[in-house]
Formats: C-alpha cells, sequence, structure tokens
C-alpha cells in the first residue's frame, strides 16, 4: 500500500503502546532513516483515555531531542503540532489491533477463498469458520458446536455467507443459533452479523437476528459451481464492518484526527518487513526478536519469506507483562541468579501490569524482568514449530522492543538474545537501540524506501558450541588478533560462557578450536577460522561453551550457581543487593 | 517554569480533574433512555434490556436424529416451562438417558423451540437489567446500536487494578481503625474508601454491611489473588475459600502491595463524601478507574499550592508521596544500573527523595 511519494523531507511514524512513541525520520540518499525517537506514557487509558497528551508529549520528546533538525518547518517558534511532520504510519499493539472475524456459510471452495481473502482484504483477523461447500448447510455444520467455538473466541464479527438458500432454512437456522445463542447475553459479548445472502431474505430472520445485535444485510450475486461469487459487494460490506468495530473499539479513547487517519501496520507485519530488508541488504539469515511488555514477536528471515512467531496474540487482557503471569515459574526462575519466589514473581509481574511504564529499580528485578521475556521468547519459538532444543543457526540476531529501555549494558541485550534463541556458531549480535525496527519496517509496508540499519548498534558476535562434555573440560580455544594490536588467546571450559573485548571499531582476524565434543560450527573438533573478520562492537566476542541444547542441574541451588557465573562472566548485571531494595536516595 | 512543564508530560498521571469524556458502551440490544443533549447525573438509568444467563442452545433435530418438524411432537415441557435440573426436556420415546433425550442442565427455563428449524433454547435466568450513567454531565451522542456518550466534568482516579465491574454510589470515606460497617449501616449502599491496604476481615465486615464497591490503595498478592483481582501464576494457586470472581467492584488505586493512599487521594475522597459517583473495576489493565464529581477537586487544591503532588508507583517504597521539586540532572542511573531521568521530590513525610520519572506518577 503506497501512501505517498518518497519527496517530503521529514516523516514521522506512530508506535502507541503503554508508551506513545514518535519517530521522526529523514529522507537521505539510501531511503528515510531515523533521526529522533520522542515518547511519553501512553494516556489511552484510564484516567484520560484520550491520547492527545501523550502525542504531545511524545513530540515535546522528540522535539527535546533532535530541536529543530526534527521539525524544520516554519515558524519555528510555532506550536509543535502545527510543526510536526506529516505521520506515514501508526503501529503499535494497543490501538492497533485487527479486528477478528468467524465466517459461517455454505459456499464452494472456490468462493470460501475468495471471501477469506476479502475478510483479510477488509482489515480483519480470520480466526475460525464453520462452513460447508455442500448447499444443505445445517447438515453438514454443527452449529452450537461453532457457536460453542463463537463464545469462546468471540470474534468482533461474525460473517454469514449463504447461498442456494431456496427455502430459507439455513438462514433460519442461523438465525437461531445467533440469536438465540448470543444475544443478550450475561458475558455483554455482542458481535456485528455481516449477511452475505444470495437472493431474497427472509423477513422474519432478518428480523430476529436485527433485533438481536447489529446486524447488516446484503444480497449477494452468483456462487453457485459454476458462477463465481461477486466478490465486490462482500468486500465492501466487511470493509464497513470493520469500520465500525474499530469505531466501537476506539470510541472510549480520544485519538488525535492526525494519528486516526494515518495508515495502521500491524506490529508483527512491521517487523517482518524491517527483518526482510535487513536480510536482502545484507545478504545474511536474519533472527529479529522484538521483546514487548505485552507480546514477544519473533520473526526469522531465510531466504524470502518472513517468518512471523507471537507470543501473546491470543491472550485477550493480556496487554503489560502478563507473559509473566502465564509462563510457569521455573521457566522464569532458570534464568535468574536468585531464586524468585512465587509471590515475588507474582508481585512483580503485577506491579509491571499496573504500571506497565514503570522500570525495574534494582538488579533483582531487572534480571527478573530478563528472566521473563526470556521464558517468553523461548516459548514463542517453540510453539511456531522450531522446536526449543534446536538450535537455529542465523549469522545475524537483532534485539528490539520495549526491553531496549531496560537494558541497562549492551550485554544484557546480547545474553538475553543468546538466550532466547540458543545461537550456534558465530552470529553476529545487533542492539536496534532506539527502538526503531518496527517503524521502519511500517514505512517499508507503506511503500516508502527504509534505512532498517540505521537504528542498529553492533553489539559484537556469539561464538556457540553444539555439543556437550563433562563440566570443567576444556572446550574451546579461540585466538583473536585484532588489527594492530596484539593476538589475545582465551580457552573455555565446558559450561562456561566467556568474553573477549577489544577496540570498539577494530576488525579482528578470529580462529576458533573446538574440542573433539563441541562444534563451532563446521562439524565436531573441526577449527573454524572466519573468512570474515569481526568488529568488536559494544561488547565483543562472547565464547558460549555452555554447549546445546542448554541444560541446566536439577538443583536449584546449584543452577543459581551457574547462572550466577554466567552473568559474572559477562559482566552482565550489577551487583545484587538484598530483594527489593528501591531506587530512592533520601539525602 | 519550562523545565517541569516538560518533566510532566513525561510523567504518567494517577488523577485528571476537568472535562471528562466517558463512552457507556451498550453490550446488549435495549433501550436507551436518554437523547442528545439531556443531563445526566452519575448513577442514572440510561439504559433498560434484559440480559439472560446460562443459555445453551440446542440443535434438537441434529440430537434426536429426527426432522425438524417431528421435533414439537417429542418435547417433554413446553416453551416457557420452568424446570429444575435434568428434567428431560425432549427425547426419543423408551429411549431414556441415553444421547437422543436432552436434559436440563441446570434449572432453568425451556425458552424457546423453532418449529420450522427444531433448534431449543434454553436459559438459566432472565433478568430485567439498567446500565448506569458513570460520569455526569451531558450527553454529547447516542447510538442505538452502539451506546452513549457523555462529557462533564469531574475527577478521574485511574486504577491500578481492579475487578468486579462497576460500582455507583456516595463514597464514604473509612477512616483508619474506623469500621466499615459503621460507616455502611442504615445508609443506602455506597462506595467505602479506605486509606489502608485491604485486609480481609475489613472486606468482609465491609461486604457484610451491603457496600456497593470498595477502593483502596492496595492488597498484598495473597489478598489479590484470593480476590480475584488477578490470574493466578502457574503453581500458585488460590487461598483456600477464596473467592472465584470479585465479590463486589473493587479498585486498587496503587496496585499490589502493602502501601497506604497518598493524603492527595485521600483529600480527593474525603472532599467527595457523600457525593454520588463510580468505581469501575475492570480486569483489563488500564481500564479501572474512580469517577468523582468535580467537588472532589476541592481536596487537592491546598496541596497544588505547595507543588505537583507525585508518588511512587513500584518498588518496595511504593506508595511513598512528596512533591515535585524540578529535574535532577546530576543523577542518571538507578539501583538497576539502567539510565533514566529523575526529579527531586520533597517527601510528605520529610526530606528530600529522588525519585526515577519513569517509577511515579502525578497526584493532579
Amino acid at each position: 500500500m503506497r501512501v505517498r511519494s518518497d519527496s517530503a523531507e521529514r516523516l514521522m511514524v506512530m508506535d502507541l503502546g503503554p508508551c506513545v512513541r514518535a519517530g521522526i525520520y529523514a529522507r537521505g540518499p539510501s531511503g528515510y532513516r531515523i533521526l529522533a525517537v520522542g515518547a511519553a506514557p501512553s494516556t489511552l487509558d484510564a484516567p484520560h483515555f484520550d491520547l492527545t497528551p501523550a502525542f504531545e508529549g511524545a513530540l515535546a520528546d522528540a522535539a527535546a531531542r533532535a530541536g529543530a533538525f526534527a521539525f524544520p518547518k516554519a515558524p519555528f517558534d510555532g506550536s509543535l503540532l502545527d510543526r510536526a511532520p506529516d505521520i506515514a504510519a501508526v503501529t503499535g499493539d494497543d490501538a492497533v489491533s485487527e479486528p477478528t472475524a468467524y465466517l459461517m456459510g455454505n459456499l464452494v471452495q472456490r468462493d470460501e477463498d475468495e471471501l477469506t481473502r476479502a475478510i483479510a482484504t477488509a482489515g480483519f483477523e480470520h480466526i475460525g469458520h464453520a462452513t460447508t461447500a455442500v448447499r444443505a448447510f445445517r447438515d453438514r455444520v454443527d452449529g452450537p458446536a461453532a457457536l460453542d467455538v463463537i463464545g469462546s473466541r468471540m470474534p468482533d464479527a461474525i460473517v454469514v455467507a449463504l447461498t442456494g438458500d431456496d427455502t430459507g432454512e439455513s438462514l433460519d437456522y442461523v438465525a437461531d443459533l445467533l440469536a438465540g445463542g448470543l444475544a443478550d447475553h450475561e458475558s455483554g459479548y455482542l458481535p456485528r452479523v455481516v449477511l452475505l445472502y444470495e437472493g431474497q431474505p427472509e423477513a422474519t430472520a432478518c428480523q430476529r437476528l436485527q433485533a438481536a445485535m447489529p446486524t447488516t444485510i446484503f444480497q449477494v450475486y452468483g456462487g453457485s459451481a459454476t458462477e463465481p461469487m461477486d466478490m465486490g459487494t462482500p468486500l465492501a460490506a466487511l470493509q464497513d464492518a470493520a469500520r465500525a468495530v474499530r469505531r466501537g473499539a476506539s470510541a472510549d479513547r480520544i485519538v488525535p484526527p492526525t494519528v486516526s487517519r494515518a495508515p495502521q501496520v500491524s506490529r508483527a507485519a512491521a517487523l517482518g518487513a524491517a527483518a526482510q530488508e535487513l536480510s536482502a541488504g545484507q545478504e545474511l539469515d536474519v533472527s529479529l526478536i522484538s521483546f514487548d511488555y505485552g507480546d514477544v514477536t519473533a520473526v526469522t528471515v531465510r531466504g524470502e519469506t518472513p517468518e512471523v512467531t507471537r507470543l501473546g496474540s491470543e491472550r485477550l487482557q493480556g496487554r503489560p507483562f502478563h507473559l509473566g503471569l502465564h509462563t510457569p515459574i521455573d521457566r522464569v526462575a532458570r534464568w535468574t541468579a536468585d531464586e524468585p519466589l512465587p509471590e515475588a514473581l507474582q508481585v512483580f509481574v503485577l506491579e509491571q501490569t499496573a504500571h506497565p511504564t514503570a522500570l525495574p529499580a534494582t538488579s533483582s528485578e531487572l534480571q527478573l524482568a530478563h528472566a521473563i521475556w526470556t521464558a517468553a521468547a523461548r516459548e514463542a519459538l517453540r510453539e511456531s514449530g522450531r522446536g526449543r532444543r534446536q538450535s537455529p543457526a542465523v549469522d545475524l540476531a537483532v534485539i528490539t522492543g520495549d526491553i531496549t529501555r531496560t537494558l541497562a549494558r549492551p550485554v544484557q541485550a546480547a545474553l538475553v538474545l543468546i538466550n532466547s534463541l540458543e545461537t550456534a556458531g558465530v552470529t553476529q549480535l545487533a542492539l536496534d537501540a532506539s527502538n526503531a525496527l518496527a517503524m521502519s519496517g511500517c514505512l517499508i509496508q507503506t511503500g516508502l524506501t527504509a534505512s532498517v540499519e540505521s537504528s542498529l548498534v553492533r553489539l559484537g558476535a556469539c561464538a556457540a558450541l553444539r555439543g556437550d562434555a563433562s563440566l570443567g573440560t576444556a572446550a574451546v580455544a579461540v585466538e583473536v588478533h585484532p588489527a594492530g594490536a596484539s593476538v589475545i588467546e582465551r580457552e573455555v571450559t565446558t559450561g562456561s560462557i566467556d568474553v573477549i573485548q577489544w577496540e570498539a571499531d577494530v576488525e579482528a582476524d578470529v580462529r576458533i578450536w573446538p574440542a573433539p565434543e563441541f562444534d563451532a560450527g563446521l562439524g565436531y573438533g573441526r577449527p573454524v577460522h572466519l573468512r570474515a573478520p569481526i568488529m568488536a562492537g559494544s561488547i565483543g566476542l562472547v565464547i558460549d561453551a555452555r554447549g546445546r541444547p542448554l541444560v541446566w542441574p536439577e538443583a536449584p541451588d546449584a543452577r543459581q550457581a551457574w547462572v550466577g557465573q554466567w552473568h559474572r562472566a559477562l559482566n552482565a548485571y550489577p551487583a545484587g543487593r538484598p530483594w527489593r531494595q528501591d531506587a530512592v536516595h533520601v539525602t | 517554569m519550562s523545565p517541569e512543564r516538560a518533566s510532566r508530560q513525561a510523567l504518567p498521571r494517577a488523577v485528571v480533574v476537568g472535562r471528562l469524556r466517558r463512552r457507556h458502551a451498550l453490550p446488549f440490544p435495549g433501550r436507551i433512555l436518554v437523547e442528545v443533549g439531556d443531563t445526566v447525573a452519575p448513577g442514572q438509568i440510561w439504559c433498560r434490556g434484559r440480559l439472560r444467563s446460562g443459555v445453551v442452545v440446542v440443535d434438537l433435530p441434529r440430537l434426536l436424529q429426527v426432522q425438524p418438524d417431528e421435533v414439537a411432537d417429542l418435547l417433554a415441557v413446553e416453551p416457557g416451562d420452568t424446570v429444575e435440573a435434568e428434567t428431560v426436556l425432549a427425547g426419543t420415546p423408551g429411549r431414556l438417558r441415553t444421547s437422543r433425550t436432552w436434559l436440563a442442565p441446570t434449572r432453568g427455563v425451556l425458552a424457546e423451540v423453532n418449529a420450522r428449524t427444531g433448534v431449543a433454547v434454553f436459559v438459566r435466568g432472565d433478568r430485567d437489567t439498567a446500565l448506569y450513567c458513570r460520569l455526569g454531565g451531558d450527553v454529547v451522542s447516542t447510538d442505538p446500536e452502539d451506546g452513549i456518550v457523555v462529557e462533564g466534568e469531574g475527577v478521574a482516579v485511574a486504577g491500578a487494578l481492579g475487578g468486579g465491574g462497576r460500582a455507583y454510589g456516595p463514597f464514604r470515606f473509612v477512616e483508619s481503625g474506623e469500621r466499615p460497617d459503621a460507616r455502611a449501616e442504615g445508609l443506602e449502599p455506597g462506595i467505602l474508601v479506605t486509606p489502608d491496604p485491604l485486609r480481609a476481615e475489613w472486606v468482609r465486615r465491609a461486604l457484610e454491611a451491603r457496600v456497593a464497591g470498595i477502593v483502596a490503595p492496595s492488597a498484598d498478592a495473597e489478598m489479590v489473588t484470593g480476590l480475584a483481582l488477578s490470574p493466578t501464576i502457574a503453581g500458585l494457586a488460590p487461598p483456600e475459600g477464596s473467592y472465584g470472581r470479585p465479590p463486589k467492584p473493587i479498585v486498587l488505586t496503587g496496585g499490589a502491595g502493602v502501601t497506604r493512599m497518598p493524603h492527595a487521594l485521600q483529600d480527593v475522597f474525603r472532599a467527595a463524601e457523600g457525593e454520588v459517583g463510580a468505581a469501575i473495576g475492570a480486569r483489563q489493565p488500564g481500564q479501572s478507574e474512580i469517577l468523582l464529581p468535580v467537588v472532589a477537586a476541592k481536596g487537592l487544591a491546598h496541596r497544588t499550592v505547595e507543588g505537583l503532588p507525585v508518588r511512587l508507583v513500584c518498588g518496595a517504597a511504593a506508595g511513598a508521596e512528596g512533591i515535585l521539586l524540578g529535574d535532577a540532572t546530576d543523577v542518571g542511573r538507578m539501583d538497576s544500573g539502567i539510565a533514566t531521568r529523575f526529579v527531586h521530590v520533597r517527601l510528605a513525610e520529610g526530606g528530600m527523595a529522588t525519585w526515577p520519572t519513569s517509577n511515579l506518577a502525578t497526584l493532579a
């Protein structure tokens, strides 16, 4: 969907979440580059339900960071709202959620496929169907079972498409189901119904539906085995319904017109586009994980099509940090050097739920937050079918999302990435420091050229070994030869993790000699001499000799000691203080 | 003072005073009783309708394996009849208690049977219901399919956690040490406000006094789970005897923990003593709130003279209150090592503090 030409000097992308973020982009020779990101706490929730203050706050923050460069429009002393660049796109899970639709009907396969496409084109997420290719709808579709599914998934709209219903029995049946089963229900769930009917629908059934729930009725043409259904009317009807659902969903909230009018791009689509661009530009296999307050999105690009996996998309009311509530505690605890009590985890998650933009005050809370995100990312990757125990080998792994606000040290980004992906072989690591990749992806999705690398910070690389051996035995020897400096040699034992640092912008030649029990990318025991030199970035080269797949000692004490050793080896977290000490400095 | 204004925009606000706008959604087809331009009061009925509970839809021809026109002969009770649980509603003769028999799942009514399709609807309960205005003001729009929107002056207080739905009624501030039943006895059900963390005994007494709703600053994790204000963590079972759902609308202004209500908020609720308002306890984070009439703003007046009241929202010192003095440019990292902005705060209990802006909220 192309919305404008690449002519504007400045463009803006809004990201609506617990923080409202305004990404200001400047036009350059290789496309739009991120110039500044301003943020303010979202005011879409109580007590405001009005995005305007947060929108203005985000603009003010962007202006404070980039000044006149961000808002070059005259007059320079005018209101920021007047001087702000055009909004090219809006993303974010809070306000940019696709309405959902459930399809019922009797359509030949060809028309069902077309209608499913029309549902998606109209802006709905198609979440299920109860359909048959046979005319006798009620004979082939178990209506009460479909009603159970609808009751549990609560789609925003139910699309009913009936053809060849000469007796009106199918329509009567559907009206019985929907009016009898869903209307006036104490749950308060009331979907919109879009009835697409071939022929003249029976007035009584239509009236029953319209009296029970918001129903729009349209006659459609075609739909037989020989004559395809004309999709013009259905598409228009579905687009109307999608607009009505969006109006209803946002009516509680006041959104500035400039934001509501802008094209909307889902975060998953935006991240997919950004990852694909990154992969194509660098000719690398790329994994990108966006750790956000209510969701974790993992995108892997190998070849042309990005594979997007989300955790949390299925959960109603799952906004901020509920990941911690849905994740068994041992899956979280195994990533922390402290053993969080269930109550402590619960309090932390509830605090983050109530105050999503609050930052972890102590090292323990920070470890817990990163542990929850790590567990969630692994869950997302496992659910995608790739399997947690398989080590995905990618050339570049990128971390982005709300987690970037909580990264006290760059090495934390690397650790979360390595633990989430269980990288194998040599992987370059990058941090989307300004959390702008999704916004850049929005620009790409709207047909503009964006330089996705412009927001990335090079972290370094990780050499991770597949295999297993006795703890404490030598696992790998690594030799790093930075240009113009002396060689750095390091031997790392099994079960350990270590890091070699050298000057940030200096390239280094790297050789790796794994023990016979380990594979550094070319086979068990085979040495690796990287063809291309490695840039140290912020952290250098992480040598991960913990083995793949990762395994932990059974005993909690041993497990904590092990994780603590990893953290100390990387200097990942500040020295621990007693649990729940706060960042209040009384003078 | 421009630096403070810039800071304020970056701070989450827990209290908003001024013109508010609230949509009142229609969750079922009902009769809207107000029109655009009408002035409404908090707690006023704006819609009436009927709600059904325990609805079961059964495709009788499919269940009984008969033709739709045979269903009428197989009904054991008449539509509209009230029956006890396990009563046979329809079945094939001679085949009782087999899969070809439909039994009432609960006590309820066979609400309808469509003679043409044979689809039957069983309902456990059916009652008249009314929807009430959360905010006093003017009706600015009505939509028979969607609901109404009301705009008016008032004070909105954000709820950190909540549940149990909506409560309407006069606010009654229960001072520390005062019994909730003493404040509610003999009066119409109201919304009880306590400045102390919720305790089980307090809640029990409040419920015995037939309150409309409860507003408190916090409750410990066990109470939060026990009152069904949060989903349980895997492996953390709800306490013995806990509520399956919140017994009444409950809103926690601070969240989980043992924090007291900040003085600024206490003053807001004290100023609204006896005034009708609404407490909305929503499970969805960010949706819970308390709506008070504009008179509640008087409680804030003397506080804001000194400066902007703020509170710390999380961490061990959560609930601490103070007056924002300005940006702290010389401090950059929290104990966790995260770099963020800080502000200087004069603490209500005396002394000065430096708080991260991300972890505080303004109270005015």
